[in-house]
Order: C-alpha cells, then sequence, then structure tokens
C-alpha cells in the first residue's frame, strides 16, 4: 500500500467516525433541547393577542407561523421576502436529497430533478441577501454577532459546493450514495474521493454538529413557544389556569 | 398542547424514519454482484467516448444534454432495464425510457 492509499484509507476512517459522532450529536442534542422546552414551566398563560381562543385555532397558529412567518410580514416586507424564499429553498433542497438517503428512492422526489437546480441557485441569492442586509443596513449590522454570520456564511458555502458537486466540477453520484447508505445501514463504505464533495460533506457535518445547541434551533422551538401555542381563554368561565409551581397552602 | 404537539411530531418523525429507512443495497457495478448489477452485451467494445471511465461515468449526461450524443445513441449498445436504470434508480435520476 503506497503512502496516498494509506493516508486515504486513513482518512476514510475519520470520515467514517466522524460522522456516526456527529449524527449522534444531533440526535442526542435535539432531543436534549427539546425536552428542555418542553419541561420549561410556563406559570401563567401569555398568548400573544390577538389570539384564537381554542386550542385547535392555536394548533393553527402556529401552523401559520411555520408555513408563512406572518409576524415577519407585518414587521418588514422585505426581509419576509428574503427569509421565506431561504426557508422554501431550503426545504426543496433538503427534500431533494432524500434520494441520497431512500432506497428505493420516493417517485416524488424524482418528479424534483428538474427544479433542483432552481433551488439551488435561489437558496444561495436569499443567502446572499440575508447576509447583504445584515451588513448593509445599520441597525442589523450594530445587532448582528458572530453566530448570525457564521450560519449564513455556513450555509452559502454548504449551497455553493452543493452547486459545483452537481452541476460543475460532478461527482459520481453512485459512490455518493453507497456512501451514505453504507453509513445509514452500518455498511460503510470510503467516501468518494472528489475534494469538493468531501468538503461540502465535512461543512454539513459542522452544521449538523452545530444545529442543535444555536440559533437554528428555531425550527424546532416555534412548536414551543409559549406565546404562540396558547390560546386565549383567560376570560373564559371554566377555565382558570392553575401554576404548575403552585404548592398547597397551609 | 406542548405535549401533544411533540409527542405528534416524534410520532410523525419515527413514522417517516421507519417508512423510508433505506435497505442495504449493493451499489451498481459493471459485471458486479447484486441486483443492481450493470450487464453489458461482451461483444459490444467500449467505444472511446467511454475512456477513462471514471470521467465518462460523472459526465455521460453533460454529452447528452450538449447535443453531442443523442439518447438514441446510447441506446444502440445500452438496454436501459439492465445497463442504464440500475444506476438512475439507485442515486434518483430520471429512468431512461426507450
Amino acid at each position: 500500500m503506497d503512502t496516498s492509499t494509506a493516508l486515504w484509507t486513513l482518512a476514510s476512517y475519520f470520515i467514517i467516525g466522524l460522522s456516526y459522532l456527529v449524527g449522534l450529536t444531533f440526535v442526542l442534542g435535539l432531543m436534549w433541547r427539546l425536552w428542555g422546552y418542553l419541561r420549561t414551566p410556563m406559570p401563567w398563560p401569555e398568548a400573544t393577542t390577538p389570539a384564537p381562543e381554542t386550542e385547535s385555532g392555536a394548533v393553527t397558529r402556529v401552523i401559520g407561523d411555520v408555513f408563512l412567518f406572518p409576524n415577519l410580514f407585518k414587521a418588514d416586507k422585505l426581509l419576509w421576502a428574503g427569509a421565506w424564499v431561504f426557508h422554501l429553498a431550503l426545504f426543496a433542497i433538503l427534500f431533494r436529497h432524500l434520494r441520497y438517503f431512500t432506497f428505493p428512492v420516493p417517485g416524488i422526489v424524482l418528479t424534483m430533478e428538474s427544479l433542483a437546480l432552481f433551488f439551488g441557485y435561489l437558496f444561495g441569492m436569499a443567502v446572499l441577501y440575508l447576509l447583504w442586509r445584515r451588513l448593509a443596513l445599520p441597525r442589523t449590522l450594530y445587532l448582528s454577532g458572530l453566530p448570525d454570520y457564521f450560519a449564513l456564511v455556513l450555509l452559502g458555502i454548504i449551497a455553493g459546493t452543493g452547486i459545483m458537486v452537481s452541476y460543475w466540477a460532478h461527482v459520481y453520484l453512485v459512490d455518493v450514495k453507497a456512501f451514505i447508505l453504507g453509513l445509514l445501514t452500518l455498511h460503510p463504505v470510503p467516501p468518494p474521493m472528489h475534494p469538493l464533495f468531501i468538503i461540502h460533506y465535512l461543512l454539513v457535518l459542522v452544521l449538523m454538529f452545530y444545529f442543535p445547541f444555536s440559533k437554528l434551533l428555531h425550527a424546532g422551538g416555534v412548536f414551543f413557544s409559549p406565546s404562540r401555542n396558547q390560546p386565549y381563554q383567560v376570560q373564559k368561565p371554566g377555565k382558570r389556569y392553575v401554576n404548575p409551581w403552585d404548592y398547597p397552602v397551609r | 398542547m406542548r405535549r401533544i404537539a411533540l409527542i405528534l411530531a416524534v410520532l410523525i418523525m419515527l413514522a417517516l424514519i421507519v417508512g423510508f429507512y433505506p435497505t442495504y443495497v449493493e451499489k451498481p457495478v459493471k459485471d458486479g454482484s447484486g441486483p443492481m448489477a450493470i450487464r453489458l452485451a461482451p461483444e459490444l467494445p467500449a467505444p472511446q467516448t467511454h475512456s477513462p471511465l471514471d470521467w465518462w461515468q460523472t459526465h455521460h449526461m453533460d454529452v447528452v444534454n450538449q447535443g453531442h450524443l443523442t439518447q438514441d445513441d446510447c441506446l444502440y449498445c445500452h438496454d436501459p432495464q439492465t445497463s442504464c436504470n440500475n444506476c438512475h434508480n439507485y442515486v434518483g435520476a430520471k429512468p431512461i425510457t426507450e
């Protein structure tokens, strides 16, 4: 075995081991953070008014928040447009990536082939807009910190390298799929020896490691926001709210 | 509300993971083993355009999309069922139809 083969074998073992470590951290970190949200006491009703008065209305409001970002729409139309396009394109890209994680590949994922590149560019443009907005507007520049830039730049580079390996410096997709399927089915094989793909993949691992412990977890936290997921029932007869912290008074 | 949301989210995620969890299958390789193996008629020599094979495997779609070859040219030697759609189905690319 020559030196370069030995180094590549070593690097492959490292990437495979890192993948399992990051996957485990992602799943356990996510569960830990969501469990924390669930266990956080809500000592009083605090629905943001105007609020729905029924539980089903509150569920509808949360679903509306997830898909339409109505508060952002009221606050800043341009930011809303950028954020909405960003999230839509991100969802479409992640959905299209199911082709690497499933076998057989669901038919609906196949139908997105012709749109994949479009969503890739759309996502890149949305990232650039959001980054420009942070840097160009004095108010957002003042408010922005390192995590804000880090997340955007990381997502931007992942998108850029993803577009490049898909449409410019092609990586052999059969090897990519074999690598991902191997990881998921505990039959690991070395990743494709393609520098841009390795960069893309390692950055995705960074993102997965960072996700549960960062502001990006608003993806899960949106469901647990008490001001949004509570119905407004304060003035309803028979709907007395009992503080779970209360102890019996002697 | 929060408990119901969490239980629903966990149940949906579990159902999706169980429903779509992939099964192990050997990747499609020419004359390889497993159900996805690529079979080509041995009497057909590989044309010069297919060399080097690594480059051809990753760029053949560009050659077709840019009009240097048509799909019919490919199907002159390739049977879609045994030497096109093995890979296309494996990676979720549009299947080749005659």
